[in-house]
């Protein structure tokens, strides 16, 4: 089903549109909860909402962009609203207090596991912006244009902004910073 | 020989992110040729797999149901709602026709012997709604 015949379909809410477009989409949706929320109940609720408010104002997708970029920004919005009402708590620290290692840097020979305890635990500290940005770039496959257009944010500033977020990655992992370590082998 | 790779040539390089081939050609070139550039390169690729590979969601959800359920009920509910209080409607202007008919309660209840009038007037209006609810509900099936 190509996307013209996909949104007629949904517009007059047709079974075969609404399945075909669930099972395209739903799993998209789910990441980018998921990721933002750190939570699958809520995710799974988000994914549903999103779901069934892309459908119902399918009428307003213009068709300049892809679907796809269009129900990520439905589906950030719905994340964000749902974080705002709910005060889901999602660890925000800023990016500098992210990103900066101890003093006491030491050069550690990382086992699999504890690289990705650190990515996963330096991964949840970030922004909600960044955590977007991250799943979008690293899970979803999208395109430089496609992630400035969802994120409403330059091309250029997308490149900076995924480059900041791979050196803090970077930094933890090599030169760990030995209060985290110590703190992921306590945990 | 050109100047090695910035660590910002590096991340782009290996994360594809490097489009314009008047750049990309240098680098590859470069990368051919210097050993320390292309282990850079490569610790840049492992990073990406190792960060694609933590932050991968490997659940998968299947909301199908729900979604479809949310669209079909309102039309069944919309005719159900209506049949429901057109038996209902029917029901209450029989009652009120039958009790019209009986002469002693007109005569103890003057004031409701236009019990014919306001029935019609009830079957009018609920006969009008039904029919623009249906029209609605057909739209909403066939457009
Ligand atoms: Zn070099």
């Amino acid at each position: 089903m190509n996307d013209s015949d996909l949104i007629r379909g949904l517009l007059n809410q047709q079974t075969s549109a609404i399945n075909y477009f669930v099972n395209s989409y739903q799993q998209l949706v789910y990441v980018l909860a998921v990721k933002m929320t750190n939570n699958k109940e809520v995710a799974e609720e988000i994914t549903q909402d999103v779901m069934i408010k892309c459908i119902e104002k399918i009428g307003q997708f213009k068709q300049a962009s892809k679907l796809k970029t269009w129900v990520y920004t439905v589906a950030k919005r719905e994340v964000l609203n749902y974080i705002r009402i709910n005060k889901l708590e999602t660890t925000q620290l800023t990016e500098n207090e992210t990103f900066n290692p101890s003093s006491e840097e030491v050069e550690l020979q990382l086992n699999n596991e504890d690289i990705k305890s650190v990515i996963s635990k330096t991964f949840n500290q970030l922004s909600l912006e960044l955590k977007e940005l991250l799943t979008l770039f690293y899970l979803q496959e999208l395109s430089l244009k496609e992630i400035a257009v969802i994120t409403e944010l330059s091309e250029a500033n997308v490149r900076v902004k995924l480059f900041r977020a791979r050196e803090g990655f970077k930094k933890v992992l090599s030169k760990k910073d030995i209060s985290l370590l110590n703190q992921l082998r306590y945990d | 020989m050109t100047k090695h790779l910035t660590e910002i040539e590096c991340f782009e390089y290996a994360s594809n992110l490097i489009v314009d081939e008047a750049l990309l050609g240098p680098l590859k070139m470069h990368l051919t040729n210097c050993d320390l550039c292309a282990k850079n390169v490569e610790i840049e690729q492992k990073l990406t797999s190792d960060v694609e590979a933590t932050l991968a969601v490997n659940e998968e959800i299947d909301v199908k149901e729900t979604v479809l359920n949310y669209f079909t009920k309102p039309a069944t509910n919309l005719v159900g709602v209506d049949v429901y209080w057109a038996s209902i409607a029917f029901l209450f202007i029989s009652l009120l026709l039958v009790v019209g008919e009986v002469t002693s309660f007109n005569e103890a209840f003057p004031q409701l012997t236009y019990t014919t009038l306001i029935a019609s007037a009830i079957s009018a209006l609920l006969l009008v709604d039904f029919f623009f609810k249906y029209l609605k509900y057909k739209k909403g099936i066939t457009s």
